[in-house]
């Protein structure tokens, strides 16, 4: 027993890696550990003895003298770092001095007890320095961490708010055209709830059927990488409560961190009405998009209207029909912009035979028809002749790899035997298919 | 059950002495203004401390144990649900805690030690008998774990002290048990020594 005590205060005294000191009843002194001497610098033998509360004076100011008391008085007591934290001044290891200037430590405090009664005090003493700077560390690291998720949320909030305000519908797929997320305007444009939506098969529901199949095998394709979205698309959507309509795409894809893709963000504007506004106008319009020319509408509106005034006012009027020549060749060889532009230089040439007053037209495909006012039918040998040249000026100045060539064919309204406009076309469209007849005859 | 009303009195003025030195050694350590009220005291037989406790606190319970000797022997214990000890502890260092780690566990201990000191001491006192106290325990178990160690391998019929506690803290307030363990010769002079108050 002797020899286990005698080892036993051995240890503590020379290898316990913390700070033990023992005093007698008035507090001095009786035992000071190896760890103690090499942290504070004082050797054993110059404190044994001594009052700890005289040798420490930071003890007293910090009160920390009541717990000694207490001890004596039979009480053990734990001093937290956090409250106290450090008991006697010791330097910090070297590698905190620029964080501490005092080791950190936890401190026990209690009785030293022999039989039934209180001998002196037993203190101590753990240096956390390290584990509190960790923890500061720690602390600091949570702080950043909880700012940066802080903004991450706010950015999120912000882009959750305006995925809903937008004025279009908003809408992810999955790589199976599966709805993973919609808008407010998209369940309000199908008349489904989100939680009617989210998980539905988006060409199953929504797509009208006879583009179902061809939707499905694009989906599938862009999924696979096979190719790119359109950027933009038109299609029509079969919604609950709006009937079907036709929505105007933005698409982009979306991938994971390893770039596979995963589904497909688009956004929808309905432009039902916008396209219905623009069928409606272009059904209304006089002209043609193409040349600025009359089309067929503007031309019989105009005509028979300029026929009413030649026959009160006893005017002459003539009535040209023209086929551009080769139109189909044109287009089959050198291409539709080609033809385009045969078409163009057909309308400039005839605007620059004919006067501003004159009804030039283009009625559709290659035909054209003038109706030139106030013209005697010794005028249509003149116009004519007028018109060759400037043919012939316009294919030698041009390079184009064709020729303009019109068949023609005119009838003449006279005042005093007056036609009605069918009657004039007719008679102008039989004289030109003969020239036509005339030119394939020739070649 | 064990008790009379005015036992109860006598032991409930007695422990607001202890609860009123122990509030002011908190108060001066943390900076804060702090009470502690003691609303309810009861004595309990061990075997039936055990339910009566499961039915207040559930799950995970933070305990600081303290064992005291002398001629009257025993255990002392604070018990704190989870969420209660990261409060208390959040409360005294004005820091955000949200889990137990190594200096709040420092620092419940230390709270626990002023207050089962106070208690102890104040008994102590009483009972004109010199007690010491172990230096404080932390534990974070089940509570039914924690309170089986207390009574296995005891033989004497032992008796339990339950106090429920309040700490009010900056217009918050968290609950706690104090359990004093005591063998039944040393209940005995607890209550006669409470008589004489009375």
């Amino acid at each position: 027993m002797d020899l286990y005590k005698h080892s036993l205060y051995h240890w503590v005294e020379n290898f316990l890696i913390k700070g033990v000191f023992v005093t007698d009843e008035s507090l001095k002194v009786i035992l000071w550990n190896r760890w103690l001497e090499e942290k504070s610098k004082i050797p054993a033998e110059k404190i044994i003895g001594k009052n700890i509360l005289y040798i420490f004076s930071e003890i007293n100011e910090k009160k920390a003298d009541r717990y000694f008391y207490q001890a004596l008085n039979g009480q053990a007591a734990i001093l937290s770092h956090r409250f106290h934290k450090f008991l006697i001044s010791l330097p910090p290891e070297k590698d905190f001095t620029n964080y501490f200037s005092q080791m950190q430590q936890t401190v026990q405090i209690a009785p030293l007890i022999s039989g039934w009664d209180v001998v002196g005090t037993v203190t101590m003493i753990e240096d956390v320095t390290d584990r509190v700077f960790r923890e500061m560390v720690l602390k600091k690291e949570a702080e950043v961490l909880k700012k940066a998720e802080e903004a991450a949320k706010k950015e999120r909030d912000l882009a959750q708010h305006y995925f809903n305000i937008a004025g279009v519908i908003m809408l992810i797929l999955d790589e199976n055209a599966n709805i993973t997320l919609i808008n407010r305007k998209g369940c309000e444009i199908l008349g489904y709830t989100k939680e009617e939506l989210l998980g539905k098969n988006w060409i199953d529901m929504f797509i009208v059927e006879k583009e179902k199949e061809e939707i499905k095998s694009i989906f599938g394709n862009i999924i696979k990488g096979k190719i790119e979205p359109y950027e933009e698309h038109e299609n029509l959507i079969r919604t609950r409560t709006h009937g079907i309509r036709i929505i105007h795409w933005h698409n982009s894809i979306i991938k994971d961190d390893a770039g596979k893709i995963i589904g497909v963000l688009s956004s929808g504007e309905d432009v039902t009405e916008k396209r219905q506004l623009e069928e409606a106008l272009k059904s209304m319009a006089i002209t043609d998009d193409l040349t600025g020319l009359y089309n067929r509408r503007g031309f019989l509106t105009l005509a028979k209207q300029q026929l009413k005034v030649a026959q009160r006012a006893g005017d002459h009027m003539l009535l040209f029909f023209f086929d551009l020549d080769d139109m189909k060749w044109i287009n089959d060889t050198l291409g539709h912009q080609t033809g385009d532009e045969a078409l163009k230089q057909t309308a400039r040439v005839l605007k620059e035979t004919y006067r501003d007053s004159d009804i030039v037209s283009r009625l559709g495909g290659d035909e054209f028809a003038v109706l030139a006012l106030d013209a005697k039918p010794a005028d249509a040998s003149v116009l004519l002749e007028r018109l060759e040249e400037n043919l012939k000026s316009c294919n030698e100045s041009g390079n184009n790899g064709f020729e303009l060539s019109l068949s023609l064919g005119f009838s003449v309204f006279n005042p005093d035997e007056p036609k009605n406009l069918d009657e004039l076309i007719a008679e102008a469209d039989a004289m030109m298919y003969e020239d036509k007849k005339r030119k394939k005859n020739i070649r | 059950m064990l008790l009379s009303e005015r036992q109860k009195d006598s032991l409930k003025e007695v422990i607001n002495i202890a609860f009123g030195r122990a509030a002011s050694s908190l108060s001066e350590l943390t900076g804060h203004r702090i009470l502690i009220d003691v609303p309810q005291v009861e004595i309990y037989a061990i075997g039936d401390l055990i339910p009566t406790l499961e039915g207040l606190i559930k799950d995970e319970v933070a305990t600081v144990h303290q064992i005291f000797t002398g001629k009257v022997a025993g255990d002392a214990l604070l018990l704190l649900d989870y969420k209660g000890a990261t409060a208390l502890t959040s409360l005294l260092t004005d820091e955000e805690v949200e889990t137990i780690d190594v200096s709040a566990k420092e620092v419940l201990i230390e709270v626990g030690n002023i207050l089962l000191n106070a208690c102890l001491g104040t008994f102590g006192n009483m009972l004109q008998v010199h007690i010491t106290f172990s230096v404080p325990r932390f534990h974070l178990n089940q509570l039914g774990d924690m309170l089986n160690t207390l009574v296995i391998g005891k033989e004497e019929i032992r008796y339990a002290l339950l106090i429920a506690t309040e700490f009010k803290i900056k217009g918050s307030e968290i609950g706690g048990y104090l359990v004093i363990v005591l063998g039944v010769g040393s209940l005995d002079r607890l209550l006669e020594a409470i008589e004489k108050l009375g």
